[in-house]
């Protein structure tokens, strides 16, 4: 049995498609050739034959097919487009009409004629006549179908395709219309009824349903809309104008009250004339559902309760994916399957109800399902070991926070993935979409009884509430959605205070700094605003996702309902702003976009890639085998073994001055000593011990020891740098290993400081001098050493610590070098090589991955992408000599031509 | 161009635009300005509900400003179903209404200076005066290029 409703839905639109459908061949009859008309023929009945197709309309789908394939072998120029294929495209659209026209009894006309007429390119179109003779069967009625005749349905439908209100597709049960559908339906039963009894009339039926709706265009309704928003304003300017005046002239009182009550009224329904019943989207799901429990293999029972509950055109319309999402989540995961359901001491059928209401100013959706519940302990599991949080917050969370967890991008606790749900997709979406309409989301659930998503809604799309600020003297709006809370710094308030480093304004704000900026800095109004000496601050913490701001505004005026009017495009350029809205007294206001304010005061959150960084990087960062030594009262010192070639102990004694050098014999060759107080103050004592330590750095050209007097230990471990700023020459920087400050000594800097002449690194060849080059390094210890190196080589270095941030880079800008580490959030190095081939096609980059972990796979892959050269990170003072080769080689290259 | 052409100064010159383009002209009118943008985007303006954005025209054509004068005009554009969003363009004061025909228009002369010519898409020799043939459009890509 098919729906009434959805095959109603179906001819109208069919009758919108066939009448492009004719538009566009006229148009082409008339000479005006173009493809586009051609295409938009083709769309036309191919979306009719698709949608009969679901409604097992054969006759329609066979001549729709038809048609398409005639206009198909036109488009594609097998077929010339003459003056009678136009004419039979035509006719098959008159025949296509009037099967539309009776669906549901399309299938027992006889349509074969029709079909080899169009096909049969040199007969001439079945004239009208002929087809009127046909006899054709017509299982209901004897009398032949006269197809020059239309249906008396024809006209009903006609009629009622103009009358419809609003929008075309609206399902005929819409508020406004019941009475005509009434009628409506009667008529239709009484002509089916009609059909079986006498023969088919030419009377049109149900014409007295054309003068209750009329067919209005939406811009139009907007523009009503805009007009009675106006009429309020001047409604108010004229009740305060005359409230002096209104006692001294007579009836004024009673005049002017009259205009107030009508105005609001004539608000209020013109509002009305945008709002839909929500059974709009719920009349999709019994289908969806039955389809769900067949794949499913469960038995689900609907309940729609509120269908005629009321939401603005647009949210309709926006809701239709969320909501499919929900359903098909209860049905997949929170359903059981009918065994599973009665070991539980559940009925074996599940129960899934859809709920609309009012509460409040806003609509509230529940979709319930009477399934399994969410466990919070599997979300929990689950999210720690996608690395979605780590062990220890997950302590601290409540049931609440955790459950908010499934709407993170790329969580699914599905055990497998299904065709229907699972890929841990989606969810995030639903919730994205639904804050979109200004709308939240909530979850509640128990295990084993089932799960409630709420969706809470407001009336409309167009108005948000909002805040309303000031800064000089000029209002703008907030999204209410943005705000986290309002902050008032006074100025004498020492325990809460804005705080300044460098150029940069901050806020303690339980126990993190919260980035403050002005918004009159980021507009452009005025410069430097935080430093002006105000009694009282007022921030506005603003929050973006993970990313969280404090924005200064000079006034914070009320909390408004306000309607959103699309920025014009000429100030689509302007980031700052999402949208101009109208306010009470008539002035335009802007709304602002706190994403677009937030590029514009080129805030660089590192707060979300910290956090994925922190989870990551237990596992991805390389780690370094440490040194840990020290010379006299030095402070210990780190050194990486891997540019360590030898530790000697030696007896202090066997030191020797030679020519104002301290030197060893050491394996038949001497040795030079350099002290490490030459670069640190360090007051090594003059009275060496009985026993030192030579640590014999790798790329020196002759051997060379460094003094120190204590080894301490190796460690194996990160190394991660504390933010001091202070850097000696030859020190890559502090970090904390094992509690203790370590300074970490990058030998190569070293020597390059103390010996230059001494050291083995080849000098950069002035064909590499001054390329760009990408370098990719996630562990801060490789990416200070290498980018300090490579800029000292005369490089110019940019650092990304991320595989996505890197690609974008790429992408955005041209280098002449890409060096990447294997292991990188984001995306790892050699899927990032891979990509970045696609801007270099002819290989004029250098394409590089270091690793800590370098083995056969890795080369293969690598080699297998093509073009990418391969280097262990230990050995990484090699990368000179790779570079100066690739360089010079492209300038040989480029010499020879 | 051949048809109906209102004419507008601006710094005592002659302009004008298609009849046709323009919607009203109000005497009266209500601006905000927006921070960040141009000096000649002078900012928006509510009529009867919908947001039109105002544009300096002696800004743009001269460099001068006009906001500073008194008693200016605004000359509002239709808008289309393509483009819906109104454009106001800041005139001294509106002129007459006339007609021009084909052979009394020119495109502008080799000696005018490209970014003269930026706005003007023809010029018309009145007996008495010439009048430039104003092309309005071309704001939209005054502001990309001033944003980028």
């Amino acid at each position: 049995m098919i729906n009434e409703e959805f095959m109603q839905e179906f001819i109208e639109e069919a009758f919108a498609n066939l009448e492009d459908y004719e538009t566009a061949l006229l148009k082409l009859f008339k000479g005006d050739h173009n493809s586009e008309l051609l295409n938009s023929a083709f769309r036309a009945v191919h979306s009719i034959k698709g949608t009969a197709g679901f409604f097992a309309l054969s006759n329609i789908v066979k001549l729709a097919h038809t048609m398409e394939n005639l206009l198909g072998e036109i488009r594609d120029g097998k077929r010339p487009m003459s003056i009678l294929a136009i004419e039979k495209c035509l006719f098959g659209c008159d025949v296509l009409r009037q099967l539309v026209a009776d669906a549901s009894n399309s299938n027992d006309v006889d349509i074969t004629d029709t079909i080899s007429g169009i096909l049969n390119m040199d007969a001439d179109i079945p004239s009208q006549e002929q087809l009127k003779h046909d006899p054709t069967p017509q299982p209901i009625n004897d009398e032949p179908i006269v197809l020059s005749t239309p249906f008396p349905g024809v006209d009903l439908f006609v009629d009622l395709d103009e009358l419809e209100a609003i929008d075309s597709s609206l399902p005929f049960n819409n508020v406004e219309m019941t009475d005509d559908v009434d009628t409506f339906e009667e008529n239709q039963s009484e002509l089916n009824h009609d059909k079986s009894a006498k023969p088919v009339s030419n009377e049109p039926k149900a014409v007295q349903t054309t003068e209750e709706s009329v067919r209005v265009n939406v811009a139009l309704l907007n523009t009503l809309l805009d007009l009675a928003g106006e009429m309020v304003l001047a409604r108010n300017q004229l009740l305060k104008t005359l409230e002096s005046v209104q006692k001294t002239i007579p009836g004024l009182q009673g005049v002017l009250q009259n205009i107030d009550s009508i105005t609001t009224e004539l608000q209020e329904q013109i509002m009305r004339t945008r709002m839909q019943p929500v059974s709009r989207v719920f009349n999709k799901f019994p289908r969806i559902l039955r389809e769900l429990a067949r794949m499913t293999k469960k038995e689900v029972h609907l309940e729609l309760d509120g269908s005629d509950v009321e939401l603005d055109k647009s949210l309709i319309e926006a809701l239709v994916d969320p909501l499919t999402h929900l359903v098909r989540n209860a049905v997949d995961h929170g359903v059981e399957l009918p065994d599973e359901r009665l070991i539980a001491g559940k009925g074996k059928i599940g129960h899934l109800k859809m709920k609309a209401y009012h509460e409040g100013d806003h609509v509230s959706i529940d979709i319930t399902d009477d399934g399994r519940g969410i466990d919070v302990v599997k979300i929990k599991q689950k999210a720690i070991s996608k690395g979605l949080i780590r062990q220890a917050e997950a302590v601290h969370m409540t049931e609440d926070d955790i459950l908010q967890l499934i709407f993170f991008p790329g969580f699914s606790t599905a055990a497998e993935v299904s065709d229907i749900s699972g890929r841990g997709v989606g969810m995030d979406v639903v919730k994205t979409n639904i804050e979109k309409m200004g709308g939240t989301i909530n979850i509640f659930t128990k295990v084993g009884k089932g799960t409630t998503f709420r969706l809470n809604l407001p009336l409309t799309l167009a108005i948000i509430p909002s805040l309303i600020v000031g800064v000089q003297g000029q209002k703008f709006v907030l999204p209410q959605v943005y705000l986290q809370e309002m902050l008032r710094i006074k100025k004498n308030d020492t325990s809460r205070k804005l705080e300044k480093v460098k150029q940069a304004w901050m806020l303690r704000l339980r126990g993190k700094l919260l980035p403050i900026i002005h918004l009159a800095d980021v507009l452009g109004i005025r410069h430097q605003s935080l430093e002006k000496d105000e009694k009282v601050h007022r921030v506005l913490v603003l929050n973006l996702g993970t990313r969280q701001f404090g924005l200064v505004v000079d006034q914070i005026f009320q909390r408004e309902e306000i309607l959103v009017k699309p920025l014009p495009k000429y100030l689509r350029f302007f980031k700052c702003y999402f949208g101009v809205t109208i306010q009470g007294d008539g002035k335009t206001a802007m709304i602002l976009d706190p994403e677009g304010i937030c590029n514009t005061a080129k805030l660089r959150f590192h707060e979300q890639a910290e956090a994925d960084k922190n989870i990551v990087e237990e596992v991805k960062l390389d780690q370094q085998n440490i040194l840990i030594c020290s010379a006299g009262n030095s402070g210990k010192f780190g050194i990486d073994l891997a540019q360590v070639s030898r530790v000697e102990k030696i007896k202090s004694s066997a030191i020797e001055h030679i020519g104002g050098e301290e030197v060893i014999s050491y394996r038949g060759d001497l040795l030079k000593v350099i002290r490490p107080d030459v670069l640190y103050p360090i007051g090594l004592p003059n009275q060496l011990p009985d026993h030192v330590y030579m640590v014999l750095p790798k790329f020196v050209s002759c051997p060379t020891g460094i003094l120190m007097t204590n080894i301490h230990d190796t460690i194996v471990s990160t190394v991660q740098f504390t933010s001091d700023p202070h850097q000696h020459r030859g020190m890559v920087g502090t970090a904390i290993l094992r509690n203790d400050p370590i300074q970490m000594i990058d030998l190569l800097s070293f020597m390059k400081h103390v010996q230059p002449e001494r050291t083995s690194m080849p000098e950069i060849s002035e064909f590499a001098y001054g390329k760009k080059i990408l370098m990719v390094e996630d562990t801060p210890y490789y990416s200070r050493i290498l980018s300090t190196h490579l800029k000292e080589a005369g490089f110019k270095v940019q650092l990304e610590s991320d595989g996505k941030r890197a690609l974008k880079k790429w992408n955005s800008e041209t280098f002449d070098a890409i060096i990447c580490d294997d292991l990188l959030p984001g995306i790892n190095g050699i899927e990032l090589l891979r990509e970045s081939k696609e801007r270099d096609r002819n290989g004029t980059t250098f394409r590089m991955l270091i690793s800590m972990r370098m083995n056969a796979q890795i080369t293969e892959e690598c080699h297998q992408i093509g073009g990418i050269q391969t280097l262990y990170k230990g050995n990484w003072e090699h990368l000179f000599g790779f570079l100066n080769q690739w360089f010079e080689l492209r300038a040989g290259v480029n010499h020879a031509r | 161009m051949r048809g109906k052409v209102l004419t507008f100064y601006i710094d005592d010159a002659l302009y004008g635009v298609p009849i046709n383009t323009v919607k009203e002209i109000d005497r009266q009118f209500e601006y905000t300005p927006v921070p960040g943008t141009p000096e000649f985007f002078v900012g928006l303006m509510n009529m009867r509900g919908q947001v039109v954005s105002l544009f300096d025209m002696a800004n743009l054509i001269n460099g001068t400003r006009s906001t500073k004068k008194k008693k200016l005009s605004c000359m509002i554009l239709r808008n289309s179903q393509q483009d819906p969003d109104y454009l106001g363009l800041i005139i001294d004061r509106p002129g007459a209404v006339i007609d021009i025909d084909d052979d009394m228009c020119e495109p502008c002369p080799a000696n005018m200076d490209l970014s003269d010519q930026a706005f003007i898409s023809e010029i018309v020799k009145l007996n008495d005066t010439l009048l430039l043939i104003v092309d309005p459009y071309k704001v939209c890509e005054e502001m990309e290029q001033f944003a980028n």
